[in-house]
């Protein structure tokens, strides 16, 4: 890839959900930040936005959309430039992921309805877990139902796994092949940690879906299988129900009674003693603690403790508390350090800490572009290749995208 | 001879036991008591029940009966000598545990009919695990969502479920100085990992019921929600049909693609390797979440019916729990062979000497002190 400057970045914040603030643009440009206040209900409504926005921006229209799959199933097994068929095929995706792919299917559809010309990318999130071992990503059920419905943890937030912790081996001088780490990507939304092993992942906290694990926004995280099955009878069957509660309506938002955004609930704990948010606070903290001594278990010696995403990143208070009373595991982090971080990465441990703790800021875009690019080149390259080598493509030696990516 | 009659419900049966308890108490408190006969009898049916008791209860003649009980929500914190007002609280308890509260009402119903009627003495698995910190306790939904399992004063919460073979094991790492930290494995055939700190539980792997946690022989434990829905969604099954499948087709049994035990799993050979793997794991990852709450361990116990599987579990296992910030001292090890039978025993014998000596929320005799 060429140099992977960013020319202008931005994100559009609480879309849809009912957290204490309105929905915002942040926009940023050559070291400008802009924020909009904005009212918007969909993801369609966010793209219209921010075309309005960056729309008449000399980097527009781009040499590509790419766009973030969290999981693609049997349609989409792999990141892969869109076809015209492959968008008929998004519809069947949605359910895979209720909260991540129908927004990314409305703004695939979008964009390519606004910039028919544009190909669209999708990168996978789950390609970095694809090293997982038998014995963790096998769900103890009949094989018969594992097989059918494909049952099997994939793990999530690949792509910013994969980042982090690429950027923590640059950061502390360590061959990625020998990093052992517990990547914590702890987002406003979702939250996963990540056990790594000689630069593999070997373990996530989310499952088969993104529901699976932490304590998330609207996501309930682990949870008894008999108390969904109880919900499912006191529904009469309606799945769609018991997905949205589970999804959408439990994590902090049911815990706290009140914002779905950690950030509102320890400002509520901490400054108004609001009982309830104390408790949402404490089960979400608690529950990664209770991850993190695992990986670090499984990981053996590690090197490192990788805090990323916009709560990892930019919240003290949470890494100091799932730090705390870890030095066990040889954890011991510099309180100083960090309330005071003015770069990324940030190493915030103390003195005499066998395991850094390092604040990474992630860059899923950019890997994300990373691939994006790949992809096109690799297009490219087919397009000279059957130009070039007409008689082998027809004798199949170039059958299909993913052989011409391996061929190339 | 003094006698006490043990009854464990397991499914359709009750598993009978007697003991003959030692008079000379308490100068002999390694060995209390004596089993001197083990049955099981049909719930249900001919020959059920009532008529197998009632013969044990005939021939023995049992000063007390002690009935052990999976349940007992938040009213029952500790074992409870039984007396008629306590009736009213275990039926509040049926739609919480439909399965296992009427099968006990059932059975102290029948023990009340007997003359002279024995003292009856009801042991709650889930009374250790009534004071669980709340944030363990706690899932991440809306208590005031419809549709919400409800518990006893409230929204759904976690328990646990071998409480009786955990206290036990609190209780004999108690004999021992500096064991704060206490990791105590079950072995039974739906398995438990709980981190007990200064006598009490602060982790368990089960939940709101028994299903949550490991895999069991053949309970699938801890899966994602979002599977669930998914069966339910694209096979059409209902939530008994998914209930049988998550509980009698799941587990180790799903993944050795045959019927096995844990400590089948554990005896075999290459056949259940990927049974005993997975087994493995998920007990590695349940111990390092209760290490890292309780930051270290320095006693690791093994206890249940599986406990021949110990041996095998531990030697790969412990040195995974060791870190170098333990410099030379290292976790001890215990295996504890009791059956929840004889600790059941055991500890009727002792309560009648010292009546502190009762399985309760989490204080124990000796931490108490």
């Amino acid at each position: 890839m060429p140099s992977g400057e960013e020319v202008l970045e931005g994100e559009v914040q609480r879309i849809g959900s009912k957290t204490t603030e309105p929905s915002r643009i942040v926009h940023r440009k050559s070291g400008l930040e802009v924020i909009h206040e904005v009212n918007v209900q969909s993801f369609k409504e966010a793209f219209s936005e921010v075309m309005k926005t960056v729309g008449n921006d000399p980097s527009f229209p781009p040499d590509v959309f790419a766009h973030r799959l969290v999981k693609g199933g049997a349609e989409f097994p792999s990141s892969t430039i869109l076809k015209e068929d492959d968008f008929r095929s998004l519809d069947k995706i949605g359910d895979l992921a209720p909260i991540h792919n129908p927004p990314v299917v409305e703004l695939i559809k979008e964009s390519a309805g606004k910039y028919p010309s544009v190909p669209q990318v999708i990168a996978l999130d789950t390609a970095f877990h694809s090293t997982i071992p038998d014995y963790a990503y096998t769900y103890p059920l009949p094989e018969s139902i594992r097989l059918e419905l494909g049952i099997r943890k994939y793990g999530f937030h690949g792509i910013s796994h994969r980042y982090v912790t690429r950027k923590t081996a640059e950061f502390l001088h360590i061959p990625i092949e020998e990093l052992n780490a517990v990547s914590c990507h702890l987002g406003t939304g979702g939250a996963s940690l990540c056990a790594v092993v000689n630069g593999k992942s070997v373990d996530n906290s989310m499952g088969f879906s993104p529901l699976q694990g932490l304590v998330m926004s609207t996501r309930c995280g682990d949870l008894d299988p008999a108390v969904i099955l109880k919900m499912i009878a006191y529904y009469a069957g309606d799945y769609s129900k018991v997905n949205k509660i589970l999804n959408k309506r439990s994590g902090l938002l049911g815990l706290s009674g009140k914002s779905s955004d950690i950030r509102d609930v320890i400002a509520r704990a901490t400054e108004t003693n609001d009982e309830r948010s104390q408790m949402a606070l404490d089960v979400y903290l608690w529950r990664i603690r209770k991850y993190l001594g695992a990986y670090l278990t499984v990981v053996g010696r590690a090197d490192a403790v990788i805090f990323t995403d916009t709560i990892g990143e930019s919240i003290p208070y949470v890494r100091e508390a799932i730090c705390r009373n870890m030095d066990f595991f040889g954890i011991k982090l510099d309180e100083f350090k960090n309330k005071t971080i003015s770069g990324y990465p940030a190493d915030v441990s103390a003195g005499g800490s066998e395991v850094h703790i390092v604040v990474v800021k992630t860059n899923e875009e950019l890997e994300i572009a990373k691939q994006a690019f790949e992809l096109l080149e690799s297009r490219t390259a087919r397009s000279e290749r059957m130009f070039i080598e007409p008689y082998e493509e027809r004798n199949g030696e170039c059958i299909d995208e993913k052989t011409a990516c391996s061929n190339s | 001879m003094k006698r006490l009659l043990v009854l464990i419900p397991e499914g359709f049966f009750v598993d009978c036991f007697v003991y003959s308890l030692d008079e000379t108490l308490p100068d002999s408190l390694n060995e209390p008591c004596r089993l001197e006969r083990n049955s099981r009898i049909k719930l249900r049916g001919r020959g059920g029940s009532d008529e197998g008791i009632m013969r044990l209860i005939d021939k023995f003649r049992p000063e007390a009966v002690a009935i052990r009980i999976l349940y007992g929500g938040e009213e029952f914190r500790k074992s409870e000598v039984y007396v008629s007002s306590l009736l009213g609280k275990l039926e509040k308890l049926i739609p919480q545990s439909p399965l296992h509260i009427p099968v006990a009402i059932k059975l102290i119903k029948m023990l009340g009919r007997t003359v002279p009627t024995p003292e009856i003495c009801l042991y709650f698995e889930t009374a250790f695990f009534a004071d669980l910190p709340m944030q363990e306790q706690m899932y991440a939904l809306d208590e005031e969502m419809p549709g919400l399992p409800q518990g006893s004063f409230g929204a759904v919460r976690r328990f646990g479920y071998h409480g009786l073979y955990h206290w036990a094991a609190s209780e004999k790492i108690a004999e021992h100085r500096n064991m704060r930290r206490i990791l105590s494995v079950c072995l039974e055939p739906v398995p438990e990992v709980v981190a007990i700190y200064d006598g009490k539980p602060i982790m368990v792997t089960s939940g709101a019921t028994p299903m949550e946690g490991l895999p069991g022989n053949t309970t699938c434990g801890e899966i994602d929600p979002g599977i669930i829905l998914l069966i339910e969604e694209k096979k059409n099954m209902g939530p008994e049909m998914i209930n049988e499948m998550l509980t009698r087709h799941g587990g180790l049994t799903a993944v050795a693609g045959e019927h096995v035990t844990i400590d089948e799993v554990f005896a075999g050979g290459d056949k259940y390797e990927a049974a005993r793997n997975l087994f493995k794991y998920r007990v590695l990852l349940s111990c390092g979440s209760a290490i890292g709450l309780m930051n270290g361990v320095d006693a690791i116990v093994f206890s249940g019916r599986y406990i021949n599987a110990a041996g095998k579990l531990s030697q790969w296992l412990i040195p995974k729990l060791v870190k170098p910030s333990m410099g030379t001292i290292k976790p001890l090890v215990f295996c504890m062979r009791d059956s929840v039978d004889r600790i059941i025993a055991e500890t009727y014998c002792r309560s009648k000497s010292d009546p502190s000596h009762i399985c309760s929320s989490g204080y124990s005799r000796v931490f108490a002190g």
